[in-house]
């Protein structure tokens, strides 16, 4: 059943079991690097090769995906358009998932990986965009909610510096 | 006097600090927080989120009575 809170660790263990290779982006990557900000969603870049999206494809199954962008009719998630690069943003069993196909200036997966960090978190491992990246996407984007995060991620980053 | 000229240092060397606009805003956030956050780890970070979204949830569920 869709739930309409998010439960993050369910679905980075749902996409570990199923193989899944993504990029957290977004808010939570900004709260996991240390900017004190609240988001609601999690914001995922997937690979979009053929064998990742199949798996992709079995995970959302598992976590009873559909587009929460339609109120008045149930979509289920297609390989063929998860394989674009579009933002599908959906609902799932542990709250609503934003999986995108490029971000920013056109980023996708392979090109975000060289601005990224590993999380290990037990045995998950968790592919993180870094925070400079953020920044950088956040400001290319350009968009009134970006706009005021802004500030937090850059302090945030000055921050993190002085305490190297 | 130290600290300043370290974060001058950083916005010089990093090009993702030196949008002046957005620069001038960030001294207008309270860096306490970011502090607090950058002395947990990232699992305590994510796990804080996630409580407060759960708390959030459930003060959804009430009703002001007056």
């Amino acid at each position: 059943m869709a739930n309409s809170s998010t439960d993050f660790f369910q679905v980075f263990e749902v996409f570990a079991k199923h193989k899944v290779k993504y990029i957290l982006v977004g808010g939570v990557s900004a709260v996991l690097h240390g900017a004190p900000v609240t988001t609601f969603d999690l914001d995922l870049v997937h690979n979009r090769a053929e064998e990742n999206i199949e798996n992709l494809f079995q995970a959302l199954q598992e976590l009873h995906a559909f587009y929460r962008t339609r109120r008045d009719i149930r979509i289920e998630p297609v390989k063929n358009a998860l394989a674009g690069p579009g933002h599908h943003l959906f609902l799932t069993d542990a709250g609503p998932l934003d999986l995108l196909g490029v971000i920013g200036d056109n980023l996708d997966y392979q090109g975000l990986l060289q601005d990224t960090e590993i999380l290990q978190v037990g045995d998950l491992e968790i592919r993180v965009q870094n925070l400079e990246s953020l920044i950088r996407v956040k400001q290319f984007i350009g968009r009134e909610k970006d706009k005021a995060i802004l500030p937090i991620l850059i302090k945030t980053l000055e921050e993190k510096k002085k305490n190297k | 006097m130290e600290d300043l000229s370290q974060n001058h240092q950083n916005k010089k060397d990093n090009p993702v600090l030196q949008q002046d606009g957005q620069q001038s805003k960030a001294e207008e956030v309270d860096v306490t927080l970011i502090q607090w956050m950058l002395t947990l780890t990232p699992l305590e970070r994510l796990q804080n989120l996630q409580r407060h979204l759960s708390m959030l949830e459930r003060l959804k569920n009430g009703k002001f009575i007056h």
